[in-house]
């Protein structure tokens, strides 16, 4: 995830007005500052590269003496010119992605106590390895990018409010789900059947709408519930799983909810499914938000506003997709339809699974998943399209036979004339 | 009574909503421009080769469908013409122009012929040897990111005898910028990379960037231990310093200066040069080239890390008031146990013909 969040915003930044596109896993071997405004100070983490770091400190560096090496490489100064102190923690090790770092704790204290505007100097790495880059992210937003040229960044941190806070992490949460292929088809694959019953290990049609949409309730909640709790938990750093088990774990999820759509597995179990991966999702999440480097009360109030946009974006999709697809259960293709979705759906997850597993080196159906997220609102609009056709293709062949039975009896008058 | 109106009002947005989400944004950038048709060529031919090029750019695009054209075609002033190009894979940065992939066979064959023209048999062999190594990637591990056929073309500005106009070609590994204007002709900047550095394919071996590099080995080789530690950078590099992105930010010139170079050494630094420069079509190389000698007593040697080229993070660079020349061995993507070339050919005057 980190890797994917990295080409982001390193194409961002190389990019910053071309058109850009991040895809593919190439290594980027790039150092992150991750920063985040709190109440009276500026805190984050920095990563760096390890294989990088030792180019610049020959071998392999203490913890101490790297340590040391970034402390004497960072500085600050607010809006006034006064000089900010900096803390630079221990470092631990992390590879996400294949790329191992060593990740600092990094806090950035105003004199005064007063977070303003202020410039960031850096010169990590870049001031021996010279083609090294670092990005930097100030609440989860491209700060700019150091390297041999550019030394010292500018950052708008003053008037930083708990509203502004709160909101960004609405809008990351909302990003989060809408740019989401896993999710989406999480999400996709449990509402294909909410408006059936299962009857004798086959889906039937329900009758009645509302117990459908009740279900549909109890799904989302149960999802939302199972994803809040982990989310927390893995935030405040209670409960901690690899990276890598946690995304497996998600295509196994869209897999598992895939085959339940084909055949029902436990009738009646969509909420219980949705709970049970709404946990892993739950992980993933956290993986996200840990990459701001957040703290105390800003984090609860971020877990909470990220939280918020996830919810959101689920009851959007709901709203957009669940019409179309009760009016389609109401058709006699929805059989075929429900079928072909979900088999599309464990070939997405199977590859998923595969690549994140590390069975295959890159996904070959990226490119599919990729085109479909970019236009979620023809994806929706198809679904309604269909649904027109499946409602209203009948109505409108009945009114064709009527028009032509209505013109039928006068042709005959005339041919009887 | 509110199903009956909801429903249908309903479907209609979200319908209506994908129509307008899919067809405004694809309206509105349209790469296209007024003057994107191909030029009249200009009754008076200021200069052979500009106007050989010239015809072949407009044969070019001649095959093109008019949709084809927008997309090659832009404004000469047009900001793609820095922002898109790149080292990178070109599924992780977006190139400007149209892909191999979507044109033609007879469309190929009017590209070739231009890239013939535009570049020298040195450049052409280069160029598309760079493109088998990317074959090479895609079947030996890298996958999709790769393939001979990931390459773009693109013009900036309409072909003209005597207007400024740029042909670019590259992709992953490659990029190439030619600007015409009369009888003025640059050719960068020019990155050239490659991965791995030999290989065999179709029981042909393949070295594409062997001159090169051992042009500045053969250079670097020939000095004595004073001039050697005189050019050394107390600096590392991973890549490229000036790749895509940092046009114009070249830094003061460090190193051996060139004119205290013996004679026999000076031949090497010409030769090292001409490794890059005649990469471009010969008349207009020998021109740069001389003007490049012109300039050895301000024109300095550098080097980095190791003087092997096997070795992670060798590093060799030419500055020139106008020359920059640097290559540098970097760790592999695909194959891990070894090294690949990423080298950049800058022009500090006349980068993109400026």
């Amino acid at each position: 995830m980190r890797l994917r969040l990295t080409a982001a915003l390193l194409c961002a930044a190389t990019l910053a007005g071309a058109g850009a596109a991040p895809a593919s896993a190439h290594p980027m071997h790039t150092s992150e500052v991750l920063l985040g405004v709190q109440s009276g100070r500026v805190a984050g983490q920095i990563r760096l590269p390890v294989d990088r770091l030792a180019v610049v400190l020959h071998g392999a560096p203490t913890p101490a003496a790297v340590q040391r090496y970034v402390r004497a490489r960072i500085g600050a100064a607010g809006a006034d010119g006064r000089r900010w102190r900096i803390a630079v923690g221990g470092a631990h090790a992390a590879t996400v992605d294949g790329v191992r770092d060593l990740v600092l704790p990094l806090v950035l204290t105003p004199a005064d106590g007063k977070v303003t505007d202020f410039t960031l100097r850096y010169d990590v790495i870049i001031d021996r390895l010279v083609t090294h880059k670092a990005i930097a992210t100030m609440g989860g937003k491209l700060l700019g990018v150091f390297d041999w040229d550019t030394k010292a960044l500018g950052v708008h941190a003053g008037g930083g409010s708990w509203l502004q806070g709160f909101l960004s992490a609405v809008r990351l949460g909302v990003q989060h789900i809408g740019t989401g292929a896993d999710h989406l088809l999480f999400l996709l694959m449990l509402l294909v059947p909410a408006p059936l019953v299962a009857r004798r290990g086959r889906w039937r049609r329900s009758d009645d709408p509302r117990r459908s949409a009740l279900r549909v309730v109890h799904v989302v909640s149960a999802f939302a519930l199972g994803h809040s709790l982990t989310l927390a938990l893995a935030s405040l750093g209670v409960v901690h799983v690899p990276a890598q088990l946690v995304e497996c774990l998600i295509a196994l999820s869209i897999l598992v909810s895939a085959i339940h759509a084909l055949r029902p597995l436990i009738p009646g179990g969509e909420a219980l499914i949705g709970f049970g991966f709404g946990l892993v999702h739950g992980l993933a999440f956290a993986t996200l938000l840990g990459t701001l480097g957040l703290s105390g009360g800003a984090l609860v109030s971020s877990l909470f506003g990220f939280n918020l946009g996830i919810e959101l974006t689920q009851l959007l999709v709901v709203a957009l997709l669940m019409p179309s697809l009760y009016l389609l259960s109401r058709t006699g293709a929805y059989g075929v339809l429900r079928v072909g979705l979900a088999l599309a759906g464990v070939v997405l997850a199977g590859a998923w699974l595969l690549e994140r597993s590390g069975l295959i080196g890159a996904d070959p159906l990226d490119g599919v998943t990729n085109a479909l997220i970019a236009r979620p609102f023809v994806v929706a609009g198809a679904f309604a399209l269909a649904a027109a056709v499946g409602r209203y293709g009948p109505l409108a062949e009945h009114t064709a036979i009527i028009v032509l039975t209505a013109f039928r009896p006068r042709r005959r008058r005339e041919y009887q004339e | 009574m509110l199903n009956r109106l909801l429903i249908p009002l309903f479907l209609t947005a979200v319908v209506a909503t994908a129509v307008v989400v899919e067809v405004v944004p694809a309206a509105s950038s349209a790469p296209g421009t007024s003057d994107a048709g191909p030029a009249v060529a200009s009754a008076a031919a200021a200069n052979s080769e500009t106007a050989k090029a010239t015809a072949a750019a407009d044969a070019f695009l001649k095959t093109l469908t008019s949709g084809q054209r927008g997309k090659v075609v832009y404004p000469f002033s047009s900001s793609a013409k820095k922002t898109g190009w790149s080292n990178l894979p070109t599924t992780f940065v977006k190139r400007a122009g149209v892909s191999i992939t979507d044109l033609s066979s007879s469309q190929v064959a009017a590209l070739r012929k231009l890239l013939r023209l535009a570049l020298s048999a040195q450049g052409y062999t280069q160029e598309e040897a760079i493109r088998v190594a990317d074959q090479y990637l895609n079947e030996n591990g890298g996958g999709a990111s790769y393939g001979q056929n990931l390459y773009y073309v693109a013009l900036f500005g309409s072909p003209s005898t005597t207007r400024k106009w740029e042909l670019a070609f590259g992709g992953h590994h490659l990029a190439i910028h030619i600007t015409f204007e009369g009888a003025k002709i640059s050719g960068t900047p020019y990155f050239v990379g490659v991965e791995p550095t030999s290989f065999v394919v179709a029981s042909r071996s393949y070295a594409p960037m062997a001159q090169q590099s051992g042009a500045m080995v053969a250079l670097f080789d020939s000095l004595d231990d004073s001039q050697r530690s005189a050019a050394q950078l107390s600096q590392s590099f991973d890549d490229v310093l000036l790749g895509p992105g940092q046009d114009g930010k070249f830094p003061a010139a460090q190193g051996q200066l060139v004119s205290e170079l013996s004679a026999g050494q000076q031949a090497l630094v010409t030769k090292a040069i001409e490794a890059w420069v005649d990469n471009v079509n010969l008349p207009a190389a020998s021109r740069l080239v001389a003007t490049h000698k012109r300039q050895y007593a301000q024109t300095r040697i550098a080097w980095s890390g190791s003087l092997d080229p096997t070795v992670q993070g060798a590093y060799f660079r030419i500055q020139g008031p106008r020359v920059w020349i640097e290559i540098v061995s970097q760790p592999g993507v695909v194959f891990h146990n070894q090294v690949h070339y990423h080298s950049i050919w800058r022009d500090r005057s006349t980068d993109y013909g400026a």
